[in-house]
């Protein structure tokens, strides 16, 4: 059995520790511990009658979709709240309802997010400051967009949060916004901004069946863009993520990512490039024991680089159960081995006691198929049956994996005629 | 939940005799009152009206008990206006209630752009004392506090505990006031029937508010409304809308404060507070022990003198405070649950850095945790100290565990402790069950 959050709707997202759900029945957010414990439950100020299908957060609200009746492909609605005095309050929706020119169908969307720093204090009743992004994302700080600055760590304001308007930026990363700010803050508190909305929908404008992402405004739901592809079809789950999880050479693949499950794949869209690639692929298990079943995933929330799939489907070490309820199952970003490919050359010797000689190479890779690299290296262990007196492999201590992931060995031959068996074990540095 | 007051009905007050508890009995239509094990104490039926529905929740201000029922064929709904009757005056003193005699009531009818859904409503009143003693014949009396009276305003003597007419009760209607003084003067011809002593009660009512499910433009939205109304005017001063008013269950009035239940919430406004913001929420263990399904609480009582509300339910969530342990317990009547409202510790989330997954086993990698502890009003509790453990899960292979260390520490003013895990040497994957108890 895999219980520990047990929501009853199969939307999720994790915030400082909590999960929190919505829940139409009641229009109430609740907000759970880890073993499902109601910590908490702020009441709609508007309420909703149809189940949410997901929930991001981006720093400062929590956005939700519905469906806007009982038929998916007449559309959705995606809303934005915020907590207020122990309220969610309603600030926007934004209704994507089927028209001549798309026929949306979504249970999947994110919120395209960054968050930085203050790197000079921002003094209250002052407009500009300046900040720093991990991502090279300071050309997105566009007029008019809504900055969230927060909580202050400033003596007399601790705590305090806003949220501002970007009038124009500057040179030094520095930004001028609309209104003087109300509260003070300094260097090392928190900014986020959101820019974009991103779903998933069953269907490109009106051609059915297809799978498209669109791109929206999280200003005003405008419609940015759209592109068809087969990958986007049947999406369920998605979030938006800066990936920092890649060390030495692949450290390349560190930036933000629209992250989503297709299947048993969890992929990653760089949506600063405009022809939104999938650059990574990561294999999940929410697949059945005898892999026949790929279990659903709802939803999915990131707590730094451990994912929580929202699933009622579980196979945990080869036990599969299913659930009433709404629990997660966990993953991880951070890369580990997951496959270790042996070739030897060549792969037929005679027995000739040590005459000849087969070139063994291990290749390691990780739950992205791509090579297993880590900082320090991590070292693989090879071993031999078989052969008979006299053979053997030239090294048999811990050898550092490569750059590729690989090391190699060499097969030295003995007397006897017969299968041999070559192994590796992989040790993480 | 212990049984306690057993009741048939779900509805519930205190009333005038301290220590028990009233209920509206439907089927038999009376007013029933009982000790707090349940045991019958007295019935009282109802006189010039009666009971057409079962009343959704009952109410005392210190002198009335207020209803609010159904209307029937989905007419609208009704608050009726009750006391135990007769009472002791100083025409008939000496005498004891027999019968629950209805006084006064606020109707409302549906109408094409209105429509009334409601179980919880409040009443507005105020338990004011004497300021010193008042001899019978007096046209001005002192108050220990004036704010709430004005001119018009109808206050509710006694019971007297002045020598020779003890428990006896009376009516005036406010002159004037002196808002420094406390002193009111009232136009009652000859003056106070009675004689007063010092701290005796005085109890008024201001007005009625209704939470309506539906919102005021009439749909059965849920999205909920707030309306007040003058009493006894019963002309409408306000409403307010808003998801927060929808689906309330139970709700009362204490001191400024009006308090109701929303889903697992217990919910407050001040309502000197024009904006209506809540001033405060607290989760109200309102879960049964599936960790989902509600827990309806049909009436409430806001007993903050003694620091608690009791909330009118027919099941129960209790926990083992050895293991842990939840239990849902259902009953065949309805019984109350009391809800602290002295901060406690109510939820513990944790937070691992730099993830959940340590790669490798084993390795001089940590695992920074953070653990969250928090009150009922989602407040974080300082000064708790937080023992956390580990064990392998059930699905895991075997393994030995790490160490944490500190494996006790304090909760800080943001109500965060934090430890450290170490795994152990041993290189085996294995799924770790990490727990912080607060001690």
């Amino acid at each position: 059995m895999v219980k520990n959050i047990r929501l009853i709707n199969p939307n999720m997202v994790r915030v400082d520790g909590y999960f929190y759900s919505f829940n139409e029945e009641t229009d109430v957010m609740i907000q759970k511990a880890d073993d499902g414990t109601l910590a908490f439950a702020y009441p709609l100020d508007t309420t909703i009658s149809s189940e949410i299908n997901s929930i991001e957060h981006d720093g400062e609200s929590f956005w939700t979709m519905e469906d806007i009746s009982g038929t998916p492909s007449a559309g959705f609605k995606i809303r934005r709240w915020v907590i207020e005095n122990f309220v969610m309050v309603l600030q926007a929706t934004f209704t994507f309802a089927s028209d001549s020119n798309d026929t949306f169908e979504s249970d999947a969307f994110t919120v395209e997010h960054y968050e930085g720093t203050l790197t000079s204090g921002a003094v209250e009743n002052t407009t500009t400051f300046n900040v720093s992004f991990d991502t090279d994302v300071f050309a997105l700080l566009t007029p008019g967009t809504k900055m969230f600055i927060g909580p202050s760590s400033k003596v007399g304001f601790v705590g305090e949060e806003e949220s501002v308007t970007v009038n124009s930026t500057g040179a030094g990363n520095q930004v001028t916004v609309s209104s003087p700010l109300s509260q003070g803050y300094v260097s090392g508190d928190k900014v986020v901004f959101t820019k974009n909305l991103w779903f998933f929908s069953q269907n490109f404008q009106t051609t059915l069946g297809v799978g498209a992402l669109y791109k929206a405004s999280a200003l005003d739901g405008s419609i940015l863009s759209r592109t068809q592809g087969g990958a986007f079809i049947d999406i369920e789950a998605t979030t938006y993520h800066e990936l920092d999880s890649f060390t030495g050479s692949l450290a390349t693949n560190n930036k933000p990512y629209l992250v989503f499950i297709r299947t048993t794949n969890l992929l990653f869209v760089d949506v600063l490039n405009s022809n939104l690639p999938i650059e990574l692929s990561a294999l999940q298990n929410n697949l059945s024991a005898d892999t026949t079943e790929v279990f659903p995933v709802f939803d999915m929330g990131i707590e730094g680089e451990t994912i929580f799939r929202l699933q009622q489907k579980f196979n945990i070490n080869g036990q599969e159960s299913t659930e009433t309820t709404f629990n997660y199952q966990l993953a991880t970003f951070v890369p580990f081995p997951t496959a270790i490919s042996l070739t030897a050359t060549p792969a037929i010797l005679p027995a000739d006691s040590g005459a000849s000689t087969s070139e063994i190479v291990a290749t390691v890779t990780d739950q992205y198929i791509l090579p297993f690299v880590t900082s320090p290296a991590s070292t693989i262990q090879f071993s031999t049956s078989g052969g008979g007196t006299g053979s053997g492999l030239s090294d048999t201590g811990q050898i550092a994996l490569d750059g590729n992931g690989q090391a190699t060995v060499t097969y030295t031959t003995g007397n006897t005629a017969g299968l041999v068996t070559i192994s590796a074990t992989v040790t993480i540095a | 939940m212990p049984l306690n007051v057993r009741l048939q009905d779900a509805n519930f007050s205190k009333g005038p005799d301290a220590g028990f508890f009233y209920s509206c009995d439907f089927s038999n239509q009376r007013l029933i009152r009982v000790q707090g094990d349940g045991t019958f104490a007295g019935g009282f039926p109802v006189s010039r009206s009666t009971f057409r529905n079962p009343i959704t929740e009952l109410h005392f201000d210190g002198t009335f008990f207020w209803t609010l029922e159904d209307l029937p064929s989905d007419l609208g709904i009704v608050v009726k206006r009750w006391r135990l009757f007769p009472f002791p005056t100083a025409v008939f003193p000496a005498v004891v209630p027999f019968e629950f005699r209805w006084f006064d009531e606020l109707t409302l009818i549906n109408g094409p752009n209105m429509r009334w859904s409601s179980n919880a409503f409040a009443i507005e009143h105020y338990h004011l004392e004497f300021d010193g003693t008042f001899p019978a014949g007096v046209n001005t009396i002192r108050l220990n506090d004036s704010a709430n009276v004005s001119p018009g305003t109808k206050l509710y003597l006694g019971p007297s505990t002045f020598g020779g007419v003890v428990d006896n009760e009376e009516e005036i209607i406010v002159l004037g006031v002196n808002t420094i003084t406390h002193d009111i003067t009232f136009g009652k011809s000859g003056g106070l029937e009675n004689s007063y002593g010092s701290t005796d009660p005085i109890t008024l009512h201001k007005s009625i508010y209704i939470f309506n499910n539906n919102s005021f433009g009439g749909d059965d939205n849920g999205n909920g409304a707030l309306v007040n109304f003058a009493y006894p005017a019963k002309t409408q001063n306000f409403s307010d809308i808003g998801g927060k008013y929808g689906g309330v269950t139970a709700a009362d009035f204490h001191e400024s404060l009006l308090s109701w239940v929303k889903a697992f919430q217990i919910l407050e406004i001040l309502i000197t507070n024009p904006t209506f913001d809540l001033s405060a929420s607290q989760e109200s263990n309102l879960v049964e022990d599936d960790k989902n399904t509600l827990i309806t609480v049909f009436d409430m009582i806001s007993d903050l003198d003694n620091l608690q509300y009791l909330k009118l339910q027919d099941r129960e969530t209790t926990e083992a405070l050895a293991t842990g342990a939840l239990t849902t317990t259902t009953f065949a009547t309805f019984n109350f649950q009391s809800q602290p409202t002295p901060s406690f510790v109510n939820s513990v989330a944790m937070e691992f850095e730099p993830n959940r997954f340590l790669l490798p086993f084993p390795d001089s990698n940590t695992m920074n945790i953070t653990t969250h502890v928090r009150d009922q009003f989602n407040f974080p509790v300082f000064n708790k100290t937080v023992q956390w453990s580990a064990q392998i899960n059930a699905l895991s292979d075997a393994g030995t565990i790490g160490t944490l260390n500190p494996d006790q520490a304090v909760t800080n003013t943001s109500g965060i402790a934090e430890t450290v895990y170490t795994p152990s040497a041993t290189p085996n994957d294995i799924i770790l069950d990490i727990t912080a108890d607060v001690l």
